[in-house]
C-alpha cells in the first residue's frame, strides 16, 4: 500500500507546485465571499405584494368604493379615509372605468391591464404605509376582527406592548380584514438579506418550503454549471497528471519499482481525482455550512455532492486519462473528453427526443373485458384493442388540432407529468357497455378545466357513441347498481342512467348533505359491494376519510376516521375502498388503514415509495388486492386479507408499469413498457392473457438501439436524480410534508450513477490492460 | 527473499519489436543472448546504439516485455515484481518530479521501493553525503546539475539496500572528480557484496572498474567474459577467422619517410596513419614471428626510412570493442 500512497501524495505536492490547488481553492473562497453574506431571517408576513395579494383587484377597488367611501362598513372606511387624495382619484377612476369598453382605445385588453396594474401601484404602497403606521389602529374601527384569532391573540397584552413588527402583522391582518379581496397572508415569511441588510425580498413560506425550494436550486446550480464548467476546468488541470507519468527518465524508474502497472496507473488516476476531491469537500462542505447557518437549511445530503462531483469528474477523467495513456498529450487528453462529452450529451438528447415520443404512446387505466380492451392513451383519447391488426387503436378522440404536436414538444423541453382522465373508462354492468370519456391534456383558457366528452361503447367493443359532455368539475366516475355515479371537485355526487333513451350524460345531484372536496380522481373510492363512497378530505389539519352512505334520498355523510400520515399539511391521499378495510395512500408515501365500520385504525403498514408520489390506486372487485402505481413506475400490491402485506409482485415489467387496474374477475391488470398489457391471476401472479403490439421500427431503434446506449454511456446533465433522490429533503421520510404526487419523478434516479460507474470502470480496465502489456 | 544462483542468468533472450496494426514492422532488438552475471561482480554491458543494451536492461526489470528465451534475475522470472524488489536503479535520464527536494525525492522513492519514511530519514542523510549531496538536500531538485541528478538518483538506488544495483550510464555528466568518486561508490559496494551492473558508454570507465564485460551488436552477442581475456578473444578470434596471418601480438610503428614508400613495405593488415607534416606517420600491424619482424624492419631501413618507435601494442577495450562491432572501420 505504501507505494501506492506515496503515489497519491506526490500528486498533492504536484498541484500544490504548481499552484492550480491554490488558484482553485482561491476561486472558491471569492465565490464564498460573495454568496456568503446572503442570509435569510424568519419574519412574520405584513407587506404587501402587488404580485401576491392584488389578483382580484376589481374586487378590491369595488370594496373601498363601495364601503369605504359610502361609510357602509368602518373598517374599510378607516382604511379609505388615510389613502392619498391621489389615490382615492386612482381607485376611484379605475371602479368608474371597470367592465366599459372604449372602441376608440387601441391600446387592447392587455395594455388596459397594464395601465390598471400601473395604477394600482399607487394603492399598493400606500397600503404598506398604513401598515407601518403605528397610528392606523383604533379599536372601533374593527368591532367584527374578533373572528381573526391571530389578531385576537396579538392584541392579548395590549397594542402598546406589541413590537414593530408585531404591530405591522396585526395592521396587515386588519386591512385584509376590512379589504377581503386581498390574498390572505401567511403568518411566516422570511427576508433576504446582503451583509445584515434587508434586499426587499421577502418569501412568504414555510421552512420545509424553503428547503425543498434551496435544495432545487442547488440541485439545478449544481447539475448545470459544477458539473459542466466546473468539470471542464478539473479536466483541464488533471489533464497532465498521466502523459507527464511517461516521461522516459520517470516511467523506467517508477516500473523498475516492485509496483504494479495496474496499482501505478490507477493511482495516479486517484491522484488526480483527489485534486478535485480537495477542492469539491472545500466547496461543498463550505455551501452546507453557508445553507445552514445563512439559510437554515441543514440538509446533510447535500454533503453527497462531495462523492457525486467526484465520481462524475472521475467518469470523465478514465477518458482524459486513458487518452493521456495512449498519446501522451494533455491537449489531445482535454480535446478527447470534451469530444466525448458531447457525443454523451447528444445520446441523452436523442435518448430524450425518442423517449418522449414513446411516452406519447404510453397507455393508462386499462379496462379488460371479456370482449376486449380498452385504455387512455397519453392524450387523453381512448383506445381499444384491435385483435386483427395486433394494436392499439383509437376509438374515442379528442377535438383535434395542435395539441398533440405541443404535448410531445411539451415532453420533450420539460418534466411534464401527464395527468390521465379523471373519468376513467368503467364498465357498466347492466349492459355491459364501456362508458368513457376523452378529454384534452391542456385545459382550455380561460376556466383551465380539462372538459370530458362521454362516449359509450356496445359491449362488443366495436364502435364508441357520444354520449356528451360529462358535467363541468367531474372527478371520478363508479358504476352503481343504479346508472353511473359522478363525484364533482365540491364532493357533490350525481347519477344518471346510461341506458336511457337519449343515451346522453344527464346527471342529477343525489347529495350528500355534507360534502367532501375532491383533490383528485383517486381521493375518492368506491366499495363495490355496499358503494359507500369514501372521500379523503383535510378538515383543521387533520386527515380523514369520511365515508358516505346511499339512502333512498341519495347519500349522506355517515362516519369519518382520522388517519395519521405523519403530517398536517394538506397533501393529497389516495384512497381504496376494499371489504370492510379503507386504505389511503398519502403524498409522502404513507400507507394507512381503517377499519370501515369502526373507523379504527389498523395496525401501521410498510411505507410505499419516500421518493416518488403514488399515480393509480386500484382495487379488486372482490375487495382482497389493491394495487399502486408509483411515479418511479414501481408496482405495488396488497394482499388485504392477509394482513395487508405490501410488496412488490414480480410480475413483467414491475419496474416500468404504466398503470394497473383490476378486471371484473379480479384480475390484476398492468400495462407495462409503454402500451403492453398483462393480465393476471392474483392467485398466482401468473400471465393469463396479453395485449402486446408488434414493435414498429421507431420502437425497436428506441429499444435495441438507443435506449441500451443511453444505459451504457455516461449521462451528463442528469445527475441532479441523484442528487434529488439522495437529498433528505426529497425523501418524505425526512420530509413528510413533501407531497409528491404533483412532482415530476425520475424512474430510475440512480441510473446515472450506476451507468457512469460502470463506464469509468470499463475505462479504467480497458486503460490498465493497455498499460499492462504495453512496452515502454 | 535472497535466492541462489547468478545474478542475471539468460538463455537465448529474444526481443522483436512490432509497430503497426495491419501493416506490421518488424524489429529484431534481441537475438540469442545467452550470458550469466554472477552475484558481486562487476558487469559492464556495452556496445553501440541500437545494439540492443537497453532493450536488455529493460527485459530485466520488466519494463518491457520479451518475446523469447529465458532470463532470470537473482533467482526470479526476469521482470517480476520479486525481482525488482532486490534490485536498485540508476536511469539513463534520470527525471525526478521537479516540484520535490531532495528529501522529499528519496522519501517518494524509497516509499515507491516500499521503505517506510522513518526508514528513508534514517538512512538519507548518510546516502547523501556518500553520493555528496548532502549539503543541497533540502533544495528543490530543479536547481540540481545533471551530475546532482545522477547522484541524487544512486541514492535513491540504494536506499532499500538492493542486492544488485543496475547503473545506466552513471557518470554521465559528471566531472572527472565526480567520476572518480562515482567509481569508488561502486567499489565500495562491491565490497559489500552487491552486484553491479553498468551500462555505459565510456568504455575506460568500465576498462577501470569491471570485471567482466558483455559487448552487444545487432542485438547479438559478440562477447562476454572477463575484461583481461578479451585480447586472448579478438586474438583466438582471429585465428578461428582464417586469418591469412597467424598473429600473435601487435607491433605499432613511427616512421619517418616517404608515406608511398612506407605503404609499399607493409601488407593489408596494416593500419597506417599518417602524421602531420614533419611528425611520424603511425603504423600498426599484426606480427606472427620475430623473423618477420626482423624482416620488416630490414625492408623500412632498406627503403629509407627512419624508425622512430617500435614497441609491442596491447589490446585495449576500446579495440576490443572496436574490432568486435566493426572489423572494417579500422580498415582503410
Amino acid at each position: 500500500m505504501r507505494p501506492y500512497l506515496a503515489i497519491v501524495i506526490d500528486s498533492f505536492r504536484a498541484a500544490l507546485a504548481s499552484r492550480v490547488l491554490y488558484i482553485m481553492l482561491a476561486m472558491i473562497t471569492l465565490l464564498f465571499l460573495a454568496v456568503g453574506p446572503l442570509n435569510l431571517t424568519e419574519t412574520l408576513d405584513w407587506r404587501l405584494s402587488q404580485f401576491r395579494h392584488f389578483e382580484k383587484s376589481n374586487d378590491i377597488v369595488s370594496r373601498l368604493i363601495e364601503r369605504g367611501e359610502t361609510g357602509k362598513t368602518k373598517s374599510t372606511t378607516r382604511v379609505w379615509s388615510l389613502l392619498s387624495n391621489e389615490t382615492q382619484d386612482t381607485v376611484r377612476q379605475i371602479y368608474e372605468n371597470k367592465g366599459k369598453t372604449n372602441n376608440n382605445d387601441r391600446r387592447g385588453p392587455g395594455g388596459r391591464a397594464l395601465e390598471q396594474r400601473t395604477q394600482m401601484t399607487k394603492l399598493v404602497d400606500d397600503l404598506n404605509a398604513l401598515i407601518e403606521s403605528p397610528d392606523f389602529y383604533r379599536e372601533d374601527d374593527w368591532d367584527r376582527f374578533s373572528k381573526v384569532p391571530e389578531a385576537e391573540a396579538l392584541l392579548e397584552n395590549g397594542f402598546e406592548n406589541l413590537s414593530t413588527e408585531r404591530m405591522r402583522r396585526l395592521n396587515r391582518l386588519l386591512i385584509g380584514k376590512a379589504i377581503p379581496g386581498l390574498a390572505p397572508s401567511e403568518a411566516a415569511a422570511v427576508n433576504l438579506n446582503y451583509w445584515g441588510f434587508y434586499t426587499g425580498w421577502t418569501f412568504n413560506l414555510s421552512q420545509q418550503q424553503i428547503q425543498y425550494s434551496v435544495s432545487s436550486i442547488t440541485t439545478s446550480l449544481f447539475d448545470k454549471f459544477l458539473l459542466s464548467i466546473g468539470l471542464l476546468i478539473g479536466i483541464v488541470v488533471t489533464a497532465n497528471v498521466i502523459p507527464q507519468m511517461f516521461d522516459p527518465g520517470s516511467l523506467n524508474l517508477l516500473l523498475s519499482k516492485p509496483i504494479t502497472r495496474s496499482g501505478l496507473y490507477l493511482t495516479r488516476f486517484a491522484g488526480g481525482c483527489t485534486q478535485i476531491a480537495i477542492c469539491a469537500a472545500y466547496l461543498f462542505f463550505g455551501a452546507w455550512l453557508w445553507l445552514g447557518l445563512g439559510i437554515g437549511v441543514w440538509d446533510a445530503a447535500f454533503l453527497w455532492s462531495i462523492p457525486i462531483y467526484v465520481l462524475v469528474f472521475a467518469i470523465y477523467y478514465s477518458i482524459s486519462a486513458l487518452i493521456g495513456l495512449l498519446y501522451r498529450s494533455p491537449i489531445l487528453a482535454v480535446v478527447a473528453t470534451v469530444v466525448f462529452w458531447a457525443v454523451c450529451f447528444s445520446v441523452g438528447a436523442s435518448y430524450s427526443s425518442f423517449h418522449a415520443t414513446m411516452q406519447n404512446q404510453r397507455l393508462y387505466d386499462p379496462l379488460v373485458t371479456e370482449n376486449g380492451a380498452v385504455a387512455i392513451d397519453g392524450f387523453g383519447e381512448v383506445v381499444k384493442w384491435n385483435a386483427n391488426s395486433n394494436a392499439w387503436k383509437i376509438a374515442a378522440k379528442t377535438p383535434d388540432g395542435p395539441e398533440k404536436d405541443a404535448v410531445s414538444l411539451w415532453r420533450y423541453f420539460t418534466k411534464f407529468k401527464f395527468t390521465p382522465n379523471q373519468i376513467r373508462p368503467t364498465l357498466e354492468p347492466n349492459s355491459g357497455n364501456i362508458i368513457a370519456a376523452a378529454a384534452p391534456v391542456f385545459p382550455p383558457q380561460p376556466k383551465g378545466i380539462r372538459k370530458y366528452s362521454g362516449y359509450t361503447s356496445s359491449p362488443q367493443l366495436k364502435q364508441f357513441e357520444t354520449i356528451g359532455d360529462y358535467p363541468s368539475y367531474s372527478m371520478a366516475m363508479f358504476a352503481t347498481d343504479n346508472g353511473m355515479l359522478l363525484c364533482d371537485r365540491d364532493g357533490k355526487f350525481k347519477r344518471w342512467d346510461p341506458n336511457q333513451n337519449p343515451r346522453v350524460v344527464a346527471a342529477k345531484s343525489i347529495g350528500p348533505d355534507k360534502p367532501a372536496r375532491i383533490e383528485t380522481a383517486y381521493s375518492v373510492a368506491m366499495n363495490a359491494d355496499n358503494q359507500e363512497i369514501a372521500i379523503h378530505e383535510v378538515e383543521g389539519g387533520q386527515h380523514q376519510i369520511v365515508v358516505f352512505k346511499p339512502t333512498d334520498a341519495g347519500y349522506i355523510r355517515d362516519r369519518s376516521g382520522v388517519i395519521d400520515i405523519a403530517t398536517g399539511e394538506k397533501i393529497k391521499c389516495f384512497v381504496a375502498y376494499a371489504n370492510n378495510t379503507l386504505i389511503a395512500v398519502a403524498g409522502n408515501g404513507r400507507v394507512v388503514g381503517l377499519n370501515a365500520t369502526s373507523m379504527e385504525p389498523l395496525p401501521p403498514m410498510k411505507t410505499g415509495e419516500t421518493t416518488a408520489g403514488i399515480e393509480t390506486i386500484a382495487t379488486s372487485s372482490d375487495g382482497k388486492w389493491i394495487a399502486m402505481v408509483y411515479g418511479n413506475q414501481q408496482l405495488w400490491l396488497m394482499d388485504v386479507d392477509n394482513d395487508r402485506k405490501l410488496y412488490r409482485p414480480s410480475v413483467t415489467g414491475s419496474s416500468n408499469t404504466s398503470s394497473v387496474s383490476f378486471d371484473a374477475g379480479s384480475r390484476l391488470c398492468v400495462f407495462d413498457r409503454e402500451n403492453r398489457l398483462t393480465v393476471y391471476d392474483t392467485a398466482n401472479l401468473s400471465s393469463v392473457q396479453q395485449y402486446a403490439p408488434r414493435d414498429t421500427w421507431f420502437e425497436m431503434a428506441y429499444r435495441y438501439g438507443v435506449s441500451p446506449l443511453y444505459t451504457v454511456f455516461p449521462k451528463p446533465g442528469e445527475f441532479y436524480k441523484v442528487t434529488n433522490y439522495l437529498s433528505s429533503t426529497r425523501n418524505t421520510t425526512n420530509n413528510p410534508a413533501l407531497d409528491l404526487i404533483l412532482e415530476p419523478t425520475e424512474p430510475n434516479p440512480l441510473s446515472p450513477l450506476w451507468s457512469g460507474l460502470g463506464f469509468m470502470v470499463v475505462m479504467l480496465g480497458l486503460s490498465c490492460w493497455i498499460f499492462h502489456f504495453k512496452d515502454f | 527473499m535472497t535466492t541462489n544462483g547468478p545474478a542475471i542468468e539468460t538463455s537465448d533472450l529474444s526481443k522483436t519489436y512490432s509497430q503497426g496494426l495491419i501493416f506490421k514492422q518488424q524489429h529484431v532488438a534481441l537475438q540469442n543472448v545467452s550470458l550469466t552475471v554472477e552475484r558481486g561482480e562487476i558487469f559492464g554491458l556495452l556496445g553501440p546504439n541500437g545494439a540492443g543494451k537497453t532493450t536488455f536492461l529493460k527485459i530485466m526489470l520488466g519494463i518491457i516485455r520479451k518475446t523469447g528465451g529465458r532470463a532470470s534475475l537473482l533467482g526470479h522470472p526476469a521482470g517480476s515484481r520479486q525481482g525488482r524488489k532486490l534490485v536498485g536503479y540508476l536511469p539513463e535520464h534520470l527525471r525526478v518530479p521537479a516540484h520535490l527536494t531532495g528529501y522529499q525525492a528519496l522519501e517518494f522513492f524509497g516509499n515507491l521501493s516500499n521503505v517506510p519514511t522513518k526508514v528513508v530519514r534514517e538512512k538519507r542523510g548518510q546516502l547523501l553525503e556518500t553520493v555528496g549531496l548532502v549539503d543541497r538536500a533540502k533544495d528543490n531538485v530543479k536547481q540540481y546539475s545533471k551530475g546532482m541528478l545522477q547522484r541524487l538518483g544512486l541514492a535513491q538506488a540504494l536506499l532499500h539496500d538492493p542486492e544488485m544495483l543496475v547503473l545506466d550510464e552513471p557518470t554521465d555528466g559528471l566531472d572527472p572528480k565526480a567520476r572518480a568518486e562515482m567509481r569508488q561508490i561502486i567499489r565500495n559496494l562491491q565490497g559489500r557484496g552487491v552486484t553491479i551492473f553498468l551500462n555505459s558508454h565510456l568504455l575506460q570507465e568500465v576498462e577501470m572498474i569491471c570485471q567482466r564485460v558483455a559487448i552487444l551488436d545487432k542485438g547479438q552477442l559478440r562477447y562476454c567474459g572477463p575484461v583481461d581475456s578479451i585480447e586472448a578473444f579478438i586474438q583466438s578470434r582471429g585465428q578461428t577467422n582464417a586469418s591469412a596471418t597467424d598473429a600473435v601480438s601487435n607491433i605499432e610503428f613511427e616512421l619517418l619517410g616517404d608515406l608511398e614508400k612506407i605503404k609499399q613495405c607493409f601488407n593489408s593488415d596494416a593500419t597506417i596513419t599518417a602524421g602531420a607534416v614533419g611528425k611520424p606517420t603511425t603504423v600498426r600491424i599484426p606480427i606472427t614471428d620475430q623473423a618477420s619482424a626482423d624482416a620488416l624492419v630490414d625492408a623500412l631501413r632498406n627503403a629509407g626510412i627512419s624508425i622512430v618507435a617500435m614497441q609491442p601494442r596491447r589490446v585495449s577495450l576500446e579495440d576490443a570493442f572496436l574490432t568486435l562491432v566493426d572489423e572494417s572501420s579500422f580498415k582503410n
